[in-house]
């Protein structure tokens, strides 16, 4: 089980001078998932950018276990805390058991040689993801499926008790999307892996998640259980959407449906 | 579904070692190509000469003109080794640097620069100390570097293989008209500067290679280090960040290494160009894209292809010579091109 406390206090950052996170406030659970949703441009990314330390917080502070991440070697940081970007690239031709063994980079010297540990840890990551199978295989040739459990083996090698995932289901088939957050859901629940992630699905998302955290102009908006937070009035004042939430009837978890202009006969009903 | 979990390490631990025998097994091939091809190139010339000279000359003899030709061979052979196997290992290293498949010493300008900080030191500061040569390439392949590197990375999307290509090219032709501003106005210089220009390791005396080993040698130790770097690199900077990786520090000490390979190399032999680009692209397709493994292949593929492009070069046109420069720019332009249509130039 997870023991690491992950916490934003205050945090501001952005691009070029501007700014797009403005003074976010967030304790993430430990050992839960926590799904972070949002309209575009609302910071969502940006916040696991500062979270992961890949973007330098402008004011405030990301503290893991109480100390700053941006002043905690990056390898030593890199063995705690996993992050998994949106559609990353894989070099040509290499193959699934190269591209998951390079997770173990944090765990290596410069003069380390590669130990029964690693093999371990990697083959966990192949067999978690049921990627075995494929490990001779180059990732080109994958499927989008297939290939995404590819890159969450590669984090899973690395070993991290926190793992950062933005948008793992962009670009997937509807049966991808599942197969991969369930597939996190098995990692939260085996490993006790802390789990956040940026989702664009709110229905997945209230499903998926323990927390539910909504964010708007660089802040949190609400944060909670996807009762909570899935609300009509957020989903308003986040998205600008009117909605109905309704039971999910095969999860019991709220499930939004949104309101348009064209084909509402049930509207009254 | 646990004796698939117990028996499956040592299957991954199989898959591993047996593509680690193969690559080894690739790796003394190579070697044996390159041994063979050194005694080649200590044997052929374009004067023949007897078995007994050639043994005697090796020994170190010098009495007969044949003795005193095969000597004049070794100190090239060793050159040309030592400066196929910096380029290779430089092209590999800016391949992985800049994620880049067109990455090569030459077409990223690297060597011109070099070439023109030669040329300038010698034209205007009257540099002639094989040290300040290499010194003053070093800088001229850092300069480069760093100026193509930057306007490479101009507007959006940053430094993308095409765009750095260009500006490579760019730099490299720029650079090439400049060395011959400068030289114009000096016919005392001309004619020297003009066959070294060409790129090449024939007139190769130990004089002129003992100075560069240093220089080489902490080339090829910091380059052959950032093995792991470069994979990290490779999967893009927001991964290897993640993996716990200092992307510019790693970026910047890799690239140190190729620079000082680069700069050494031009300091004795001139901007020999292509190589750097074809030898990387050859090792991938044998042993794959792990560094580890591609930047000893690169060093050792770049030594035996240069070798070979020198032994050819005595060959073709006896009784006279073809700078090594010249052959791989012929090898080497028609496999950038065929590099350029087959993949769609994706970042590697």
């Amino acid at each position: 089980m997870t023991d690491h406390s992950l916490v934003a206090t205050g945090l501001s950052a952005g691009y070029d001078g501007k700014e797009i996170l403005k003074g976010l406030d967030l304790t993430i659970p430990t050992g839960r998932i926590t799904v972070i949703v949002g309209a575009n441009a609302c910071g969502k990314s940006t916040f696991l950018r500062t979270l992961s330390r890949l973007l330098v917080p402008t004011k405030g502070h990301v503290l893991l276990d109480g100390r700053s991440i941006h002043r905690t070697p990056a390898r030593q940081l890199a063995r705690t805390l996993g992050l998994l970007p949106q559609a990353p690239i894989a070099p040509e031709g290499i193959t699934v058991a190269d591209l998951v063994s390079r997770g173990r980079h944090p765990h290596k010297s410069l003069f380390s040689r590669w130990t029964r540990k690693d093999d371990e840890a990697v083959d966990g990551a192949l067999t978690a993801t049921r990627t075995f199978d494929l490990a001779e295989r180059p990732v080109d040739e994958l499927s989008g499926g297939q290939r995404q459990r590819v890159w969450i083996a590669m984090a899973l090698a690395q070993e991290t008790e926190i793992l950062l995932l933005d948008e793992p289901t962009t670009f997937l088939d509807i049966n991808h999307q599942i197969e991969v957050l369930d597939l996190l859901t098995d990692l939260n629940r085996e490993r006790g892996t802390t789990v956040v992630m940026v989702l664009h699905d709110l229905n997945l998302a209230a499903r998926y998640a323990d927390v539910l955290v909504a964010m708007a102009g660089g802040r949190v908006h609400a944060f909670g259980t996807p009762e909570e937070v899935l609300t009509e009035g957020m989903v308003h004042d986040v998205f600008g959407l009117e909605s109905r939430i309704v039971e999910d009837p095969l999860s019991g978890r709220p499930m939004m449906l949104p309101i348009g202009r064209h084909r509402m006969a049930g509207i009254g009903r | 579904m646990t004796s698939a979990s117990i028996k499956a390490p040592a299957r991954l631990h199989g898959m591993v070692a047996r593509s680690s025998r193969m690559r080894a097994l690739w790796l003394l091939a190579l070697v044996g190509v390159l041994a063979l091809l050194a005694a080649l190139s200590v044997t052929i010339g374009t004067r023949s000469v007897a078995w007994a000279d050639i043994m005697a000359a090796v020994r170190g003899g010098q009495e007969t003109i044949g003795q005193a030709a095969v000597a004049l061979r070794i100190p090239r052979t060793l050159l040309a080794v030592l400066s196929g196997a910096a380029l290779g290992l430089a092209g590999a290293i800016m391949q992985g640097v800049t994620r880049n498949p067109l990455a090569d010493p030459g077409i990223l300008g690297v060597n011109m620069g070099a070439s023109l900080a030669v040329v300038i030191g010698v034209a205007w500061f009257g540099i002639t100390s094989a040290q300040a040569y290499i010194w003053t390439a070093i800088a001229g392949a850092g300069g480069a570097a760093v100026f193509v590197y930057t306007i490479g990375s101009l507007g959006r999307g940053g430094a993308t293989p095409l765009k750095l290509a260009l500006a490579g090219a760019a730099t490299s032709v720029a650079f090439a008209s400049l060395v011959i501003a400068v030289v114009l106005p000096r016919g005392d210089i001309a004619g020297g500067i003009h066959a070294w220009q060409i790129g090449g390791v024939g007139g190769a005396t130990f004089e002129r290679v003992v100075p560069v080993l240093p220089f080489l040698g902490i080339g090829f130790v910091i380059s052959l280090l950032s093995a792991r770097k470069l994979n990290s690199l490779a999967l893009g900077d927001d991964v290897a960040a993640g993996l716990g990786e200092h992307v510019a520090a790693a970026r910047a000490v890799a690239s140190l290494g190729a620079i000082l390979l680069c700069g050494a190399t031009t300091a004795v032999c001139g901007p020999i160009g292509f190589l750097g680009l074809v030898v990387p692209h050859l090792c991938r397709t044998l042993i794959g894209v792990d560094h580890r493994w591609l930047l000893p292949f690169s060093a050792f593929g770049g030594a035996a292809l240069l070798l070979g492009a020198d032994i050819l070069g005595r060959i073709v046109a006896r009784p006279g010579e073809i700078d090594v420069g010249i052959i791989t720019a012929l090898i080497g332009a028609p496999f950038f091109i065929w590099i350029v249509r087959r993949q769609r130039v994706r970042e590697l």
